[in-house]
């Protein structure tokens, strides 16, 4: 009780007020897609600054306590192509800007931090299905960070605690826990703790 | 009905060009399925069956055709889909038949200078200029396509990559600057 307090006194007057809004928006989203078919389920406290838009016919779910945020005017975009589509979302995941559009799988674990990046697991959201085989899963691990601009692609997979920079490409990808990846394409994801050791050498 | 209601807005848009805008001409069956705006005083041809679409989710992008010279050409070809696409012309930019471009970009010129007196480069020549698409290309969504770029027939440009060089027919370009996956 006392430390929720002390994040009151925190916020302030006008944060409280926009948390508040958030809350009451995040729970308008999910009344929403809960009456529309319930393909769509959202976690509690899903805190929408931003715009949350959700179309398609596939599966969709938010775990609790996820944020989305208005990033370079826009919100969070979840588009999936077939009914076989599936996107998991997990807990506690601050989501600014984030394009998603999938035909297969697309999988965030918990904690994920994205800015204004583009997940997309086919090449061409609008061409004919039978030009490419089944896309292959797009599985990002826990408290992952997607920096700006980022583009990630068919058969991408980072393991947790890892940070993709700003701008780069991932096409059939992996990249292993705590590392830090950039390029584009991304070429050899080097450990974060290597890179920090280095800095302090120079 | 959708469809129905493309169609009327494509024909509606054909006429005002006819009437008003003599420097587009529209062949026939266009659909516009979202906003197309046609903007600038150069020539701007649009082929037969050709549709303009906005990406979905994504109410605020929609087709730009810009020209910002007299001069300036932009042909579209026949079956072309258009998914928000941005095309801006200085010089001349071709684009074949059955193309699907998915909320890129194609730009042939260095306009967008910081400094005022280069705000139109004056060592830009045409011919060095010109941005050529062939047949059947498909263009990925968030990439661009930059100055005196030619790409062949049928490659396609996976989304997020900076097109600066030529694209042989059949190839798959991504990254940036854009290199050709094995």
């Amino acid at each position: 009780m006392e430390r929720l307090l002390e994040k009151f006194r925190e916020l302030g007057p006008f944060g409280l007020a926009g948390m508040l809004t958030a809350l009451c928006r995040g729970l308008y989203y999910k009344l929403y897609f809960a009456a529309s078919g319930g393909r769509v389920r959202i976690g509690f406290p899903f805190y929408a600054y931003g715009t949350a838009v959700i179309t398609g016919p596939g599966r969709v779910t938010i775990g609790k306590n996820c944020a989305v945020f208005e990033n370079v005017f826009k919100g969070l975009t979840i588009q999936t192509l077939s009914e076989d589509a599936i996107v998991e979302i997990g807990d506690g995941c601050a989501l600014g800007g984030t394009t998603i559009r999938a035909r297969g799988r697309v999988v965030f674990g918990g904690k994920v931090m994205t800015a204004v990046c583009l997940v997309q697991d086919v090449s061409y959201v609008n061409a004919n299905s039978a030009d490419e085989g089944a896309p292959s899963p797009i599985v990002l691990g826990e408290n992952v960070w997607l920096g700006a601009d980022s583009v990630i692609l068919s058969g991408t997979r980072i393991a947790g605690h890892s940070v993709i920079s700003a701008g780069s490409f991932c096409m059939d990808a992996e990249v292993k826990e705590y590392c830090l990846a950039s390029g584009s394409p991304i070429k050899r994801p080097l450990p974060i703790e290597m890179i920090t050791k280095m800095r302090a050498r120079a | 009905m959708r469809d129905f209601i493309a169609l009327l807005r494509g024909s509606l848009f054909t006429l005002y060009c006819r009437a008003f805008k003599r420097n587009i001409s529209i062949g026939r069956g266009l659909r516009i399925y979202k906003r197309l705006s046609v903007t600038g005083p150069g020539r701007v041809e649009i082929g037969r069956n050709c549709s303009v679409f906005g990406m979905a989710g994504d109410s605020s992008q929609y087709t730009c055709l810009h020209t910002i010279d007299p001069g300036a050409l932009i042909i579209i070809g026949e079956n072309a889909r258009l998914y928000a696409a941005r095309i801006n012309a200085r010089f001349e930019i071709r684009i074949g038949n059955g193309v699907l471009m998915e909320e890129a970009g194609i730009i042939d010129t260095d306009f967008h200078s910081i400094e005022k007196d280069r705000a139109m480069p004056a060592d830009e020549k045409r011919d060095k200029c010109a941005v050529t698409l062939g047949d059947g290309v498909s263009v990925g969504s968030r990439s661009f396509i930059m100055k005196g770029v030619s790409i062949g027939d049928r490659a396609g440009v996976l989304p997020g990559s900076i097109v600066l060089t030529d694209v042989k027919a059949g190839s798959k370009v991504a990254g940036n600057p854009a290199k050709a996956l094995q």
